[in-house]
């Protein structure tokens, strides 16, 4: 257990700091380097819950190709001096911020450490992971439960896409007038 | 006998429809054609009516026309009845004949207004609402006909609506109007209750009594003096009595055609007609025939007196219609109906004689209507002056013109009444009356002598109507003055020849008009008989009242020079003020009710409702533009106030977990 | 492992990601942020799923995907359409809505 523990508290301070990188840098480029390195750090942790198909798709789909969506519309937006010129209108938005930060932080601390949350959770569960993992294999289970429990909100998500290509689409046309 | 009545009315409706609707498009000659034509026909029929009439028994002249039952509520049901009687007949010759010469004079006079059409349709709605007036057979449709002469009225008078006097008048008018409606619905309110019906027959004219008591009609039943002075108040308003007087002289606003109209074939004859109409109630109550009286004899000579000292010829003309409207009520006062209708007849025709040629001067004048700024028009309009002496001789009453015959039957009436038990008030009403004929004579010839004599006191008269401008260096300022085309002649020469003679069908030796009105009106006093002590007497005061006055005239302005100037003495200042009725009313009514307006809308209205929803509106608005404040447009914003709201709830849960 | 060890470090990334909305002003990097607190939840479910023995929490992190992804293409186009019409992407300076 050690070997886990220590690993927690790597990837841990990792992904929180690579949070922070994606905040505190000011070129977005490396805010967008910094949050797939952040996306790598939870797919980690996902390998650590056992979870091998979700840490998977986690790199392929997200840290893969969004990031490199993203990545592709930032260098193409972001001018060369990096960042938005000009003096911050709001200034004051981050004294609040980190304020409000604070206390949401403190407050989700406390309600998780004084247990109330993860003992009404435990009350519930228990159908099966474990053994759907041990019977059919860890990628099988995931399909069983998406064709099986989840499959009308399966389709929904092919509509979505669908949807949101079209709207891609549409907004990024160039319109004859322009 | 036959009863032509709906047609006579139906002819000046269609008229005022078709005009009203198309005029505007239709070509001037074919309006004239319409507008005096229908009235022609109708007055056409009126005749055919009259002498079917003639050709019957008395107690036959009696045809209702009951086309179809108009109300019906509880045990009263009102019928939409046209009655043809003797006094509807007479009133409906007026009606149209009067009214059809004022038609005609109208194309003369009114050639030339952009409104033509529009005043041709209006003309006619008036002759349409004063026939329904007369020709009704219930005191409902009598109120219909009487609301519609007062829309009339308002829309002619207020013709030439851009002028704010002429609107300020019709109002006037229309206001002073809608208080005799007002009297009148009470009356019917209380006829309804006292006898279950509104129907003339059999409430109060009895074809087969004529003459007799009234079998169905207790002596005196309830009510009676009530009901006799609401319909009194009713003919004050339309008849310009006092104190209800004083739309009269404003509506001189009017075309002077309309001026015509009202004061002599419609409109201020509805209050005599009503009361003849009436005349069952009248008779069952003494007080009210009394009051009657009194404010005929103060009209009378209220009226007589502005108008020896008022400057604007038509307002002259005006006054002399008031003062002449209480001669007939304090005859009918005295119980003599059929010389009420009798010399309204006569006043029918030489008022609108008198109208038509100061018309006929103003034409000539351009416009002008003082006075103070003619003179000498002798020469310049001698026809004119010729049928303006005529209406004068006339109105003054000289022998044997009709007014004379007329005038001397009502005053001979009040006369008997004093003699028969009357009391001595009505000798004090008959020397009014003698007086007022003094002043009737001065103030008529006073006008006459003031345009026609003497010498012209005013500026250059420009060029206007058909007639083309003389040149050549004339410094005559009259030299445009010409006199007035065929169309407004004729008509007048046709009312000069009618004054002259219309009053030998109501002399005291044959008093015809009487007796042909006797089953309806009930008459109980037709004046002194000739065999009696005193007729001689009251028919040689009579003779003489109207030639003084107008000597005096004659001495005063026609033997030197007229001065019209402003007077120091208090008693011409008082009559110039018109005894400062208006200003009185100004300030007992109209001032307190405008205060009271005013009051409520800037103390109640402005302050209390007003401030009131405008406040919670101010409320509303002030607290949306504090919030609006918070509607920065920056999505960074709103983004922090839903993660407040967020921290918020979270805050909550950990509290109250 | 506890699972609240893993909740407040989700509930850390949560927290930045809700600040990085508020004082950033490149749109891009809010959009991140965005996804910082999208996974900073994934992380919970897979945490919950694990714990718990329950195969839900695979299954809305799978749909959390797809809706991420969706939203950053409909996003991404956005902005970029934003950008074409007025070259500068301050989100500040999109203040037309305002009362």
């Amino acid at each position: 257990m050690a070997a886990g523990v220590i690993a927690f508290f790597v990837l841990a301070t990792v992904s929180v700091a690579s949070a922070l990188g994606v905040v505190l840098f000011r070129n977005p480029v490396y805010s967008m380097l910094s949050l797939i390195l952040n996306l790598l750090s939870l797919a980690f942790f996902f390998l650590m819950l056992e979870a091998i198909f979700v840490a998977a798709i986690q790199v392929l789909i997200y840290a893969g190709a969004v990031m490199v969506l993203f990545l592709f519309v930032v260098t193409m937006l972001t001018p060369s001096g990096g960042g938005i010129s000009g003096p911050d209108r709001l200034r004051w938005q981050w004294g609040a911020g980190i304020g409000l930060g604070i206390i949401l932080a403190g407050g989700l601390i406390i309600a998780l450490l004084n247990g109330s949350i993860a003992e009404g959770a435990k009350a519930a569960g228990m159908n099966g992971l474990a053994q759907a993992v041990d019977h059919f294999g860890n990628t099988e289970a995931f399909g069983q439960a998406l064709f099986h429990g989840f499959s009308f909100p399966f389709e929904l998500t092919g509509v979505l896409l669908v949807v949101a290509v079209l709207g891609a689409v549409v907004m990024s046309r160039r319109f004859a007038r322009e | 006998m036959v009863n032509l009545t709906p047609f006579i009315l139906l002819l000046p409706l269609v008229g005022f429809a078709v005009l009203g609707l198309v005029g505007r498009v239709l070509p001037r000659a074919a309006i004239s054609l319409i507008g005096c034509g229908v009235v022609l026909a109708a007055f056409v029929l009126a005749v055919i009516d009259f002498f079917s009439m003639l050709g019957v028994a008395p107690e036959a002249r009696f045809s209702d026309v009951l086309p179809w039952t108009w109300v019906t509520s509880g045990s009263v049901t009102i019928p939409f009845g046209l009655l043809s009687d003797p006094l509807s007949a007479v009133m409906l010759l007026i009606v149209t004949g009067v009214g059809f010469l004022i038609h005609v004079y109208s194309i003369g006079y009114m050639e030339g207004d952009p409104g033509y059409w529009r005043f041709f349709s209006f003309l006619n709605l008036f002759i349409f609402a004063m026939a329904l007036l007369v020709a009704a057979d219930n005191f409902l449709m009598l109120l219909v006909g009487w609301g519609g002469v007062g829309l009339a009225s308002f829309l002619l008078i207020g013709f030439w609506y851009t002028r704010p006097s002429a609107v300020a008048a019709a109002r006037k008018a229309f206001v002073v109007n809608v208080i005799g409606d007002f009297g009148l619905l009470l009356a019917i309110f209380l006829i309804v209750k006292d006898f279950g019906t509104l129907q003339y027959i059999p409430l109060i004219v009895h074809p087969a009594s004529a003459g007799t008591a009234l079998p169905s009609l207790p002596l005196p039943f309830p009510d009676a003096t009530a009901i006799a002075l609401l319909l009194f108040v009713a003919a004050a308003a339309k008849s310009a009595q006092l104190p209800l007087h004083v739309w009269l002289p404003d509506a001189m606003e009017g075309p002077t055609p309309v001026s015509a109209l009202i004061h002599a074939a419609t409109m201020v004859t509805a209050g005599v007609y009503l009361v003849a109409r009436a005349s069952a109630i009248f008779t069952a109550s003494p007080t009210a025939l009394a009051i009657v009286g009194i404010i005929g004899g103060a009209t009378a000579f209220m009226a007589a007196t502005i108008a020896c000292v008022q400057t604007d010829i038509k307002r002259v003309l005006a006054y002399s219609t008031m003062s002449q409207l209480g001669y007939m009520f304090m005859g009918e006062a005295a119980g003599g109906f059929s010389g009420g209708i009798f010399h309204l007849t006569t006043h029918a025709y030489f008022k609108a004689l008198l109208f038509m040629a100061a018309g006929a001067v103003i034409h000539a004048l351009g416009g002008e209507q003082d006075m103070r700024k003619m003179g000498g028009l002798r020469g310049r309009l001698p026809q004119t002056f010729w049928l303006f002496v005529i209406g004068g001789l006339t109105l003054a009453a000289v022998f044997p013109l009709s007014g004379f015959w007329s005038k001397d039957g009502l005053l001979s009436a009040v006369l008997e009444k004093a003699q028969t038990g009357g009391g001595t008030g009505w000798y004090v009403l008959y020397a009014v009356g003698l007086f007022t004929a003094i002043l009737t004579g001065f103030y008529i010839f006073r006008l006459i002598f003031g345009i026609f004599f003497g010498r012209y006191r005013g500026g250059a008269i420009a060029a206007h109507g058909a007639a083309p401008a003389k040149r050549g260096g004339t410094r005559d300022p009259l030299a445009n003055v010409h006199e007035v085309g065929a169309a407004m002649m004729v008509p007048m020469v046709v009312l000069g020849i009618l004054s002259v003679i219309g009053g030998f069908y109501g002399t005291p030796w044959s008093d015809w008009i009487g007796q042909f009105l006797e089953p309806v009106t009930h008459t109980t006093n037709t004046g002194i008989a000739p065999g009696n002590g005193l007729f001689w007497l009251a028919f040689v005061l009579g003779l003489v009242t109207g030639p003084i006055g107008i000597a005096i005239a004659w001495a005063r302005y026609a033997q030197r020079e007229p001065r019209f100037g402003a007077s120091r003495n208090p008693l011409v200042i008082l009559l110039q003020h018109k005894y400062y009725i208006d200003e009185l009313y100004d300030a007992v009514i109209v001032v307190p009710i405008v205060s009271l307006g005013v009051f409520w809308r800037i103390g109640l209205e402005g302050g209390f409702f007003e401030g009131g929803s405008l406040g919670l509106g101010h409320l509303v608005g002030g607290i949306s533009r504090g919030l609006r404040r918070l509607q920065t447009g920056y999505a960074r914003n709103y983004a922090l106030a839903i993660l407040v709201g967020a921290a918020l709830l979270l805050v909550y849960y950990v509290i109250h977990p | 492992m506890q699972v609240s060890a893993y909740l407040i470090v989700s509930a850390l990334l949560f927290t930045i990601g809700a600040v990085g909305v508020l004082v950033r002003r490149n749109p891009l990097v809010m959009f991140m942020s965005i996804e910082l607190m999208l996974n900073a939840v994934n992380l919970s479910f897979m945490a919950f799923a694990h714990f718990l023995n329950s195969v839900d929490g695979w299954m809305f992190v799978f749909l959390v995907l797809t809706v991420a992804a969706a939203e950053v293409v409909v996003g991404l186009a956005i902005i970029v359409s934003i950008f074409r019409s007025r070259h500068e992407i301050d989100v500040d300076d999109l203040t037309m809505l305002k009362g």
